[in-house]
């Protein structure tokens, strides 16, 4: 027998050994995927890998229009102009990078679970940052609770790799969330919009229309994430308890029930069908994510079913 | 089993009392939820359908082990065991007064007793323990132990002396020694010569062991003397106990000189008294009656006779006369009287036991006792203001302490009083409102008196309280002299000089005994008769050299007829030895020990759910 066992009963249960994020076969793995970013999002031609729906003088070929004064004589169809006797210039679909904007709830809620929301959040935004960095695209990283707290970006480029999954990783939860407040902060920081995703777990009372109001499409194509634990759909029966808010430390007695859990469920539903119309009527894609899912075998291949990821 | 405080066994009240707490503060499990939006419009059910079923908690459970072994614990639960079937714990109470010393039958009683002691001792079992209790004047364990050897030892070590022997305690001490996880009982041996006393309880069963019969005895059983001028008056009663008359001589012996012899006859039963005027000039006396009896030891009686203490006074003043002639009136004081200037040369300084001060005051206290008479303001010693005080005419003295108990002020005028601050060591004797006017206390081994008036100013010195509080304040600063005569074992309490460093008592076969140095020696092992000189010392060198007598005879002690036992109402049988053998087993410390290690286990239970 140890002589020191009573050294365990004052110190710290112990905890279960985290594994880190991603591993390098995974990452390897994802660079067989890309964002699907719309077309109608407005980015800069520089190098990316999104077509845009803006047609635009290139070379290669799509339409023509009339020669305007100004445009480059390098688009001008020579050959048309030998028909026709007139100047038209090559229009054609350009490919564009898009800045993509990752917001990570890091809310004291999103540590709630078995594992923690959070560290599903910390996949997929991990997941999403590495296929934008991998495709050329603009990065934005920030995790927000009340307030936009801190912030990875802009990045572009794999070199910006390490940095982005670091940042990710060491996102610590705290704090109330306030989607209306941090996204209309966001949105007027970020005025040519880009490819929004929001990572949480929505359990904010109000503010998630207002603040979708703020990123309207098509300068914004936002993805709603919400991350959702298998308990909070399925609660125990757990008789005469007490809740209590991780978040503002409210209590709430209650004895839950089958008539209790019943409510609740329609509870959810409703919540959940109002938080998916608000994200129709404003033009974003809601996707809902249980944080036990694994992220390779599961939650990818949901988010390509979304087309989200192709 | 039974309980020895059945009364503790009403904190099993705490048993409902938790169940209610339990009931009223009935604890949810609280279980955390990333939010309560979900949940908060749910109907709330939970007033209508909370129903007070006693949540069967393991806290609660735990609660009330606890709290019912805790309260089992203080009812002081009992189980007789079998762990040492036969062990007896004996208290051996044996009279070691000095009718105990008379020859009986041969030998001494106290021999007899001792006999009887050894016999009793050797008689235990293995196991078995024995506590050897003395009943002199006091009570006393000298033993306590299995081992017969050392019981024995210590048994052959007592002799028999002092007047008194204190059975009630040594009963008392025998109780509260008696473990009770023994099968106890009491024997005590003695002659019986015992004052009347009442009936007592005794928890244990008693054994009354009678040493001795009747024999006759006669004793010198009071001897004392007085001054009469430049004679003593000496007085002595002697008692026989005895059927038959007695005729014998007494004489009054001082050294080898016989100052007086006279027949006595005494009837059967009696007393007589003599009283004698003597010449003075005698220091010590000794009473002799021919006895011819069976305890000498009361047939003679001692006395010193020259108690007074010499005092030394060193007087320092301006205007020392009036002072002077109250003081030479004491008897025993020599004064030396000498200015203020001539204080620090004076060689008296180192011998005497009182200086006064009148209108002055050194920087350190002299070595005796002093007394201060209107202290000057520039002193380092007292803090004194330096204007004159008013007194006021119609506020009444307050007077207090045996100092100047019946002594009358009326009338008496102090004037030029200066306000002294009582020191933390003195208190206020006589005051005048708030002014104190007589301090008294005791510093740094120096006993000091303070009169804050000035002598030469009022009218104290025309009254008759003057030569009084002179005197009282004299034998009040000096140390007292010895008592002339103490009984056998009696409390000698000597208050020594304060500057002594050793005090030395030789014993009538010259055994020297020093008493360690106090401002009171109290001794009690005086138990042998006799004449005890005591030498005050200082620095090797006697400075006092007194005597006290020690005399055996008194009336209860000198009456060797034996007489009935203490009324003790003792049990038929101790509970203990009614068990055949068994003994008592407390059970509260284990209960209490299992209470511990649940509320240790609750601990961490509590701690770990955290």
């Amino acid at each position: 027998m140890n002589a020191m066992w009573f050294r365990n009963i004052f110190s710290p249960k112990p905890q279960a050994e985290i594994p880190p994020l991603f591993n390098e076969a995974f990452l390897r793995r994802l660079e067989r995927l890309s964002l699907q970013a719309q077309r109608t999002l407005r980015g800069r031609p520089s190098g990316g890998a999104h077509l845009s729906h803006r047609l635009l003088p290139t070379s290669i070929f799509s339409d023509h229009r009339p020669y305007s004064v100004g445009d480059d004589y390098r688009y001008v169809d020579w050959n048309v102009y030998a028909h026709q006797d007139a100047l038209f210039v090559k229009l054609g679909e350009i490919e564009q990078d898009v800045t993509v904007h990752l917001l990570l709830d890091a809310s004291r809620s999103m540590a709630w679970g078995s594992p923690a929301r959070l560290r599903a959040a910390q996949l997929i935004a991990g997941t999403l940052g590495y296929l934008a960095l991998t495709n050329n695209d603009r990065l934005h990283v920030t995790s927000f609770d009340a307030a936009v707290r801190r912030e990875f970006g802009p990045a572009q480029g794999k070199s910006r790799l390490i940095g982005m999954l670091r940042f990710i990783e060491q996102v610590k939860p705290g704090g109330e969330t306030n989607l209306r407040s941090v996204l209309e902060t966001y949105a007027r920081r970020h005025p040519r919009g880009g490819m929004l995703v929001v990572c949480s777990d929505l359990l904010a009372p109000e503010g998630l229309e207002e603040g979708l109001r703020a990123c309207p499409p098509p300068t914004w194509q936002t993805l709603v994430l919400h991350l959702l634990d298998p308990r909070e759909l399925n609660p125990e029966r757990l008789g005469p308890i007490e809740l209590e808010d991780v978040e503002t430390g409210k209590l709430l007695p209650l004895i839950i029930d089958d008539e209790t859990i019943a409510h609740y469920r329609r509870n959810l539903a409703a919540w959940q069908r109002t938080i998916e119309s608000i994200c129709g009527r404003r033009g974003a894609t809601y996707a809902r994510v249980l944080s036990t899912w694994p992220l390779e075998r599961q939650i990818i291949p949901y988010l390509r079913a979304r087309q989200i990821l192709t | 089993m039974s309980f020895l405080l059945p009364l503790g066994l009403l904190a099993l009240l705490a048993l409902p009392i938790i169940v209610l707490l339990h009931l009223l503060r009935e604890r949810r499990q609280r279980v955390p939820v990333p939010s309560l939006l979900l949940w908060a419009n749910l109907p709330r059910r939970i007033d209508g359908e909370r129903s007070r079923r006693l949540p069967l908690t393991l806290l609660l459970l735990l609660h009330l082990l606890v709290a019912a072994l805790l309260g089992f614990a203080l009812g002081g639960p009992q189980i007789a065991g079998a762990l040492a079937p036969n062990a007896r714990h004996t208290a051996l109470v044996i009279d070691t007064s000095t009718s105990m010393a008379a020859i009986d039958g041969g030998t001494s009683r106290f021999e007899q007793a001792r006999q009887r002691a050894r016999t009793l001792i050797a008689a235990t079992s293995p196991g078995d323990r024995v506590t050897l209790i003395t009943a002199g004047p006091r009570a006393q364990i000298v033993a306590l132990g299995e081992d017969p050897f050392d019981l024995t030892a210590a048994l052959d070590t007592l002799q028999p002396g002092g007047v008194g022997a204190a059975i009630n305690e040594a009963l008392t001490l025998a109780e509260a020694t008696l473990d009770p996880q023994f099968s106890r009982r009491i024997v005590v041996v003695t002659d019986g010569a015992l004052p009347p006393q009442p009936a007592r309880n005794v928890a244990v069963p008693v054994e009354w062991v009678q040493i001795g019969s009747n024999v006759p005895n006669r004793a010198i059983i009071a001897f004392a003397s007085r001054p009469w001028g430049g004679r003593i008056q000496v007085y002595a009663r002697v008692a026989s106990y005895d059927s038959a008359p007695f005729n014998g001589t007494l004489r009054i012996v001082s050294g080898n000189q016989v100052l007086a012899e006279e027949q006595v006859t005494i009837a059967p039963d009696g007393e007589t008294e003599i009283s004698w005027t003597l010449p003075g000039g005698v220091e010590t006396l000794r009473a002799m009656i021919d006895g011819r009896d069976t305890l000498p030891q009361d047939d003679s009686a001692y006395l010193s006779v020259a108690q007074g203490r010499p005092i030394t006074v060193i007087l320092v003043s301006n205007q020392p006369a009036v002072l002077r002639r109250a003081l030479e009136v004491i008897p025993g004081v020599t004064v030396v009287a000498a200015p203020p200037d001539a204080y620090a040369a004076m060689p008296e300084r180192a011998i005497a036991d009182l200086t006064i001060f009148d209108g002055f005051l050194p920087d350190a206290w002299p070595q005796g006792s002093a007394l201060v008479i209107a202290p000057p303001p520039d002193s380092s010693l007292l803090r004194v203001t330096s204007d004159f005080q008013p007194l006021d005419a119609g506020a009444p003295l307050r007077q207090r302490g045996s100092t100047l108990e019946g002594l009358g002020f009326g009338g008496v005028v102090f004037e030029a009083v200066r306000r002294v601050e009582p020191p933390p060591w003195a208190e206020v004797l006589l005051a005048s409102g708030d002014l104190p006017l007589i301090l008294r206390g005791r510093t740094e081994g120096h006993e000091v008196a303070i009169w804050t008036f000035d002598l030469a100013s009022g009218n104290l010195t025309t009254r008759l309280a003057f030569p009084l509080l002179v005197a009282r304040t004299v034998r009040d600063l000096a140390p007292p002299p010895l008592p002339q005569a103490v009984r056998a074992g009696e409390m000698l309490t000597i208050r020594p000089d304060p500057r002594t460093t050793a005090l030395v008592l030789r014993g009538p076969d010259n055994r020297r005994i020093e008493a360690p140095v106090a401002s009171v020696v109290t001794l009690d092992t005086l138990i042998e008769p006799g004449l005890y000189t005591v030498e005050e010392q200082r620095g090797g060198t006697t400075v006092l050299a007194g005597a006290v007598g020690v005399n055996a005879g008194a009336a209860i002690e000198s009456n060797l007829r034996p007489q009935s036992a203490l009324p003790l109402r003792a049990p038929g049988n101790d509970p203990g030895s009614a068990s055949g053998g068994q003994h008592v087993i407390d059970l509260w410390p284990w209960l209490a020990g299992a209470a511990l290690i649940i509320l240790a286990i609750e601990w961490v239970y509590v701690l770990r759910r955290r």
